[in-house]
């Protein structure tokens, strides 16, 4: 495949970040795939709320927090807007299996924004356009009588199974489960879970006729 | 406040001072404690002269007051397209031209604000990345009418106190936003949200109420 673009990243700086991104990543204690690469920067930000103010830093208690096992592409390389990936996980708890978790499989992730108060588990080969965003918590209580603090906040799991395919500038929200093989339409709000084989469209996300239909025209 | 750690790290004090300078140059005055993560766009529109005169900052003077903060870009988790406040005079008299007021407590984050009548948000209102508000679409909205001030519709937006517009809303001419009213992600609001309701969708509509007595010993803001 030949391609040309006006704006082609240079190899040399290419490698230099991807192994700089790397080299944070580690001290992270990030796990990275073998295929893991870096285009571009990434915008990473860690919290750690378990810490008193003033505490320092420390990356080895995030350890095993941040799983990538695809690429992390942070150019705008397609025909539409990007911007840089956005990792923003908080760690809430020292509890393994929450507070702040974000496992990606065999998945490349592109202008993708993460946000982690609770976990976001992704499965291999998802098909990700550029923009996604996906937050396991709106970071403040609904209820607006509610101080904005940890235990007033709302937070859920959001799990993407495999092969899923995600549309441009979807926004997907706590507590959703995306089934394996499952269409979410560009721009879709996700509010409800999709099952397996799905399709859903339009904010909120439903399943819609004219969107299948859509669909089965692409197919045939 | 727990311990951040960013990659790459902006040099906020320095791009705060610089966009401390730009508002004053602009008559724009700002709130005690105010401060911004990088230079914002001002927008100044003058539709009552031609394209060649130039804009006089006076005309704009004092009619955009931010809120203590302004988170301009690079801040925010998502990709959201920056803060840009636009004001237009479409006339001559003192109050034909936009105004936006941001009353104590509030921080601009990555909104985009236009104004030809006024937009008001008031005390604590919480923002998400990459509200758009306006209070004028620009055009009528029949397309056989011609292009022109006499045919725009024109109507304030009231944000009320401690209402949360939630990342990538997108507030309509005309609509007042309640109390304590919370805006789902991606929300299209075109008519007035209720106090202490919860609105999601395009269009939006009342998706909760919160006006239970809440549980003992719940947290609340005083």
């Amino acid at each position: 495949m030949a391609v040309f673009r006006t704006i082609e990243p240079r190899v040399h700086e290419r490698m230099a970040d991807n192994e700089n991104v790397k080299k944070m990543l580690l001290e992270l204690g990030a796990a990275l795939g073998p295929d893991f690469e870096c285009i571009g920067l990434p915008y990473v930000s860690v919290h750690d709320a378990t810490k008193k103010h003033g505490e320092p830093f420390d990356p080895a208690a995030m350890k095993g927090r941040l799983v990538f096992g695809g690429k992390l592409i942070n150019t705008d390389i397609t025909h539409c807007p990007g911007g840089p990936c956005r990792i923003t996980l908080s760690k809430t708890s020292d509890d393994e299996k929450a507070g702040g978790r974000i496992v990606v499989g065999k998945t490349d992730l592109v202008n993708t924004s993460l946000v982690s108060y609770a976990a976001i588990i992704i499965g291999d080969d998802v098909h990700f356009e550029p923009r996604v965003v996906i937050m396991d918590s709106g970071g403040h209580p609904a209820d607006r009588r509610l101080r904005d603090c940890a235990e007033n906040r709302v937070q859920a799991p959001i799990i993407i199974e495999d092969h899923a395919w995600i549309g441009y500038g979807a926004t997907i929200l706590p507590g959703v489960t995306i089934g394996h093989h499952a269409i979410v339409a560009p721009g879709s709000v996700v509010m409800w879970s999709v099952p397996p084989y799905g399709s859903v469209m339009g904010n909120p996300a439903k399943s819609s006729k004219v969107y299948r239909k859509y669909l089965e025209t692409q197919q045939a | 406040m727990p311990s951040l750690y960013h990659i790459p790290g902006p040099l906020m004090h320095q791009a705060n001072m610089r966009s401390l300078t730009m508002l004053q140059a602009l008559g724009i005055t700002v709130r005690k404690g105010f401060y911004a993560t990088d230079l914002p766009q001002i927008n100044y529109v003058d539709l009552t002269k031609t394209d060649d005169e130039p804009v006089d900052i006076d005309d704009f003077r004092g009619r955009i007051e931010p809120g203590n903060g302004l988170l301009v870009s690079k801040q925010s988790p998502f990709n959201a397209d920056g803060l840009a406040l636009t004001l237009v005079r479409w006339g001559k008299k003192p109050d034909q031209c936009g105004r936006i007021v941001a009353h104590d407590s509030v921080c601009l984050s990555e909104c985009q604000i236009t104004s030809y009548v006024g937009v008001r948000i008031e005390e604590q209102v919480l923002f998400g990345p990459g509200a758009v508000i306006m209070d004028c679409d620009g055009a009528p909205a029949d397309p056989r009418k011609p292009r022109g001030i006499d045919n725009l519709y024109m109507a304030p937006v009231v944000i009320e106190r401690r209402a949360w517009i939630g990342s990538n809303v997108i507030i309509l001419p005309g609509v007042r936003i309640g109390h304590h009213a919370t805006v789902s992600t991606g929300a299209v609001v075109a008519q007035d949200v209720p106090p202490h309701t919860l609105v999601a969708g395009n269009p939006a509509v009342a998706a909760q109420r919160f006006t239970d007595p809440l549980p003992d010993g719940a947290i609340v803001w005083d």
